[in-house]
């Protein structure tokens, strides 16, 4: 229960930060998505379910501040919190490297993924080039941002799985 | 056993949690606008509005510091004095020269007079649209100031778009930028009409347009305002920086670049009245 509450609030501090501070740091046409990094980093800490969890939590949050088919974000943000979570379960490396480099492949291919399921709906509005250009982007913003968030969202993680523990 | 187990029910919370985004997909693509989804939109905005407007607030500073950045290395406040000069410039002349001309058309003089006769409401802009898909803006007015959907929201230098959503204490604004937004508009010299349809990031495209029309680059386009129409007539939108012929319809297509520099945008008027609209 606690623990719900403490997500939807992450979920939605990282909706309102992006649509504020966010939404103003634009370069070369991108911006960092926090909704991705989020779900990636969750999905690394708390595994597949967890990450799957606050996937469609947080893309559904972000379709329902939008005007595009609902939906789309909260399937794309789904399936990559699972795939992050059943890939990191057979990543060894201790490397402070893996959570940068998840996030930034992640959100990556997770934005192709959102144009694909666009494209099939006739909603890919902007064309692939454009779509691939902010993808790249916006995945290399996120690894960058990734040391700064992710001791964050662990200390988030640990605290709230502590709570349960000790309530238990 | 048990890690099998717990493999499985991961598996089945997956499954449906993307048929269930699968079914808002499908339900949400059939209702459009109207329907009860998008109704749970309104109440999620009203909801994320008010921490939007106090987080902008807050991080202003920061978020302009950042912009800075962004725009290399000058003075951030020294541009947007100097923008706003440029943009009242601008305004000045395209409505100069539009009233000039409607003066020499004598016929509808008192009545387009009166066109320019809006009342308007001022807002802050609290945010931009969270994703690279969309060109929309958040603004600190909504239903309690009297804002409806569709009404037009301008800026010093132009047309800034219209409202699409509507919360009792802000609104969202569709820019003309964005891929759903089209506006009925006008070559100011050869009084040509032409649908402007946004291109997102890309200048805006103005089409069927007569291939005998003859423009030039620079050109101002403003509103054309019709019996009906969402837009009062006049009003500058941008002005003309490129002229092709679309080899599908053997019509010219004018690209049109927009008077208002969405990126530093901080206060917008909504017309909430205007006369033959």
């Amino acid at each position: 229960m606690r623990r719900g509450l403490l997500w939807t609030a992450v979920v939605l501090a990282a909706l309102v930060l992006q649509s504020t501070v966010f939404a103003q740091i634009t370069l070369l046409k991108a911006r960092p998505d926090l909704m991705y990094l989020l779900t990636v980093l969750v999905a690394l800490l708390e595994g597949p379910a967890s990450g799957a969890v606050l996937g469609f939590a947080g893309g559904m949050a972000e379709d329902f501040l939008l005007n595009t088919p609902k939906g789309i974000t909260a399937l794309t943000l789904t399936l990559l919190g699972y795939a992050v979570g059943m890939v990191r379960q057979y990543i060894a490396s201790p490397s402070a490297l893996v959570p940068v480099l998840m996030v930034g492949a992640g959100t990556a291919v997770g934005l192709m993924f959102n144009g694909l399921v666009k494209f099939l709906l006739g909603q890919l509005d902007a064309g692939w080039g454009y779509q691939l250009q902010i993808a790249l982007l916006t995945g290399l913003y996120n690894a960058i941002l990734t040391p700064l968030v992710f001791p964050l969202v662990r200390r988030l993680a640990e605290s709230s799985r502590a709570k349960r523990v000790f309530r238990w | 056993m048990a890690i099998g187990g717990r493999t499985r029910s991961t598996r089945g919370l997956v499954i449906l949690l993307v048929v269930a985004s699968l079914v808002i997909i499908t339900v949400d693509f059939r209702e459009g606008s109207n329907g009860p989804l998008s109704k749970l939109s309104d109440g999620l905005h009203s909801v994320v509005l008010p921490m939007q407007d106090a987080v902008s607030r807050v991080f202003h500073p920061v978020a302009a510091f950042f912009g800075a950045l962004a725009h290399l290395p000058s003075q951030q406040h020294k541009i947007d004095q100097l923008q706003q000069q440029v943009d009242a410039g601008k305004a000045d002349q395209v409505q100069y020269q539009q009233a000039l001309k409607e003066l020499q058309q004598a016929e509808g003089l008192i009545a387009v007079a009166k066109s320019y006769d809006f009342t308007t409401t001022g807002a802050r802009v609290i945010g931009n649209g969270v994703s690279n898909f969309e060109w929309t803006i958040e603004i600190d007015k909504g239903s309690n100031a009297g804002i409806k959907v569709d009404m037009p929201v301008l800026a010093a230098a132009g047309l800034v778009g219209k409202v699409i959503h509507v919360t009792p204490f802000g609104s969202q604004v569709l820019l003309i930028t964005d891929f759903d937004s089209y506006v009925a508009t006008r070559l100011e010299d050869s009084q040509q009409t032409g649908l402007l349809q946004g291109q997102g990031r890309a200048d805006m495209i103005m089409s069927n347009i007569a291939l005998s029309t003859k423009i030039s680059k620079g050109e101002p386009v403003v509103t054309s305002g019709y019996s009906g129409g969402l837009f009062p007539s006049g009003v500058p939108v941008g002005t003309v920086s490129d002229v092709s012929v679309d080899p599908t319809t053997g019509d010219k297509e004018v690209t049109v670049t927009p008077n208002v520099d969405f990126s530093s945008l901080d206060m917008v008027l909504v017309i909430t009245e205007f006369n033959g609209g």
